[in-house]
């Protein structure tokens, strides 16, 4: 892997300790959902870079699938929150 | 340090922390949104390791609608976990010394089995000796055009004791196929019609004896794949472990009943639904993203046999898109477009499928799930067809049996609050 590839990784690792910090201590809930939704952004990211470094594909279809479903876990537990119910 | 192991390290870490984290709060959704974390992380392990298959149901499954049933969990139980009982009042928790022992000493049991393992991605490892060189040996498949699933590895060489039947030996020169098995069939085809071999020689041949004697144009030897498809995982799970995925999908059929019997109300009384439609933005990015979901899971169902994913993780990606529209329009408006008659049909119909295919392939003459058999003139494309089937049925099974379980657990039952 070049080395500035493994650069912009870690720097992405350190993004995802700093929310997994907020997300853990996370005073409010809503702290709590914007960190899911933040680590599933940079989730989305750190598997294209991958996927770029490693010249595979498939990597592609891992990101769209993060982007597609991680929101509507979002959703799910603002839905919660607000009327107590699912359905 | 390898780059490999320096981005699992650190994301292993990061594991670490959300376990501790999920099992130390006492907030339950806290904890359920946590572990939807967990599930991200997990996956970018899994990534990193270049295990497509387990990341993508890793991300399917446990960053998607786990999560959300856990929610549903949720609503039938309380937000918070009740403290221990005697521990109410104190302030200290209380160390279990017993079962930090047994813990600590089945850890280091574990850590001590794993010494003997090869290390990670070490050429010397057996597997890279023992079946990967005879499973490579073995595809028929194409990656644009060319027979043979992937370019050989480099330094790569065919075991010379490698125990192949002849007539397949004599296909491979350099580790490829020297003719397209397009190309054998048809010949096969002229063959039979011109009457040079005699039509029974076409039934015995190959699959009909273990002997390990294999005549004819569909020649594979006794222990493989029984279908070569591009993607090994889908190789392994719908034909080397046929049966074993056959029983998976059965499991969770069985699953979606047990909700059923243990949750529905025998009447459908109406309690009331929320909505989320007031909310314009959610409203319109819903049914934006809703046709893109569905094209998408239905791409990896039927993919499943070239890229990532399959039947399971397809399945859940176009569940995820009902759910998502139950979540925004509310459950009736779901119940309408899936009514409960067509969603606990297509729960079974999706296990028929799967043994069926098996069935179809004993009645054409093989064992069950002898993909081969569906296409006696060439195997090879017997095996991408009856394995597309069999996704097909996992996919119908689990999408249909999610949208069972998110709907159990996402009604109230009556009389709680």
């Amino acid at each position: 892997m070049h080395t500035v590839y493994l650069l912009i990784t870690l720097a992405l690792l350190v993004g995802l300790l700093l929310i997994l910090i907020r997300a853990v201590q996370g005073p409010t809930v809503y702290d709590r959902i914007l960190a899911v939704n933040a680590m599933g952004t940079k989730t989305v990211i750190l598997v294209t870079m991958l996927g770029y470094v490693s010249g595979r594909w498939e990597f592609i279809d891992m990101a769209i699938v993060y982007a597609l479903i991680s929101f509507i876990t979002t959703i799910a537990i603002l839905k919660y929150i607000e009327k107590g119910r699912l359905d | 340090m390898n780059e490999v192991l320096l981005i699992d390290s650190f994301l292993l870490l990061l594991v670490t922390i959300t376990a501790v984290a999920v099992v130390q709060t006492r907030s339950l959704y806290a904890a359920a949104m946590l572990s939807g974390i967990y599930s991200l992380l997990m996956a970018l392990v899994w990534v990193n390791m270049h295990s497509m298959d387990v990341a993508f149901t890793e991300a399917a499954v446990g960053g998607g609608i786990s999560t959300i049933l856990l929610l549903g969990t949720l609503v039938h139980t309380a937000r918070d976990e009740k403290p221990p009982k005697g521990e109410r009042k104190r302030r200290r928790r209380r160390v279990r010394w017993g079962a930090l022992v047994v813990t600590f000493a089945t850890g280091a049991a574990l850590v001590y089995g794993t010494l003997d393992m090869p290390r990670f991605g070490d050429p010397s490892a057996p597997i890279h000796h023992h079946r990967v060189p005879e499973m490579m040996n073995q595809t028929v498949a194409f990656t644009g055009h060319v027979p043979g699933k992937q370019p050989v590895p480099p330094g790569w060489t065919a075991r010379a004791d490698l125990q192949l039947p002849p007539d397949l030996q004599a296909r491979f020169t350099g580790n490829r196929i020297s003719q397209l098995p397009i190309e054998l069939a048809y010949a096969k085809k002229k063959e039979l019609e011109e009457g040079h071999a005699p039509a029974a020689a076409h039934d015995e041949g190959g699959h009909g004896e273990d002997a390990g004697e294999h005549g004819g144009a569909h020649a594979h030897p006794a222990d493989d794949f029984n279908g070569h498809v591009p993607n090994t995982v889908t190789s392994l799970l719908a034909a080397y472990r046929g049966y074993d995925t056959m029983f998976e999908t059965a499991v969770i059929f069985t699953a979606g009943m047990s909700l059923i019997l243990l949750l529905r109300r025998r009447r459908e009384d109406d309690q009331g639904h929320a909505t989320l439609e007031d909310q314009v933005i959610l409203r319109v990015m819903c049914k934006l993203f809703i046709p893109f979901i569905l094209i998408f899971g239905l791409y990896v169902i039927s993919h499943g046999e070239i890229g990532p994913g399959g039947g399971f993780q397809g399945g859940v990606i176009l569940a995820t898109a009902f759910i998502l529209y139950a979540l925004i329009f509310g459950r009736p408006a779901l119940q309408k477009i899936t009514p409960q008659w067509l969603t606990d049909a297509l729960m079974a119909v999706g296990v028929l499928i799967y043994a069926g295919v098996g069935v179809t392939t004993m009645l054409l003459g093989g064992k069950f799930l002898d993909y081969a058999r569906l296409n006696p003139l060439s195997p090879g494309d017997g095996g991408p067809l009856g394995m597309t089937l069999v996704e097909w049925g996992v996919g119908i099974t689990v999408c249909t049996t999610m949208i069972t379980i998110f709907n159990q657990l996402a009604e109230r039952e009556s009389g709680s609050d």
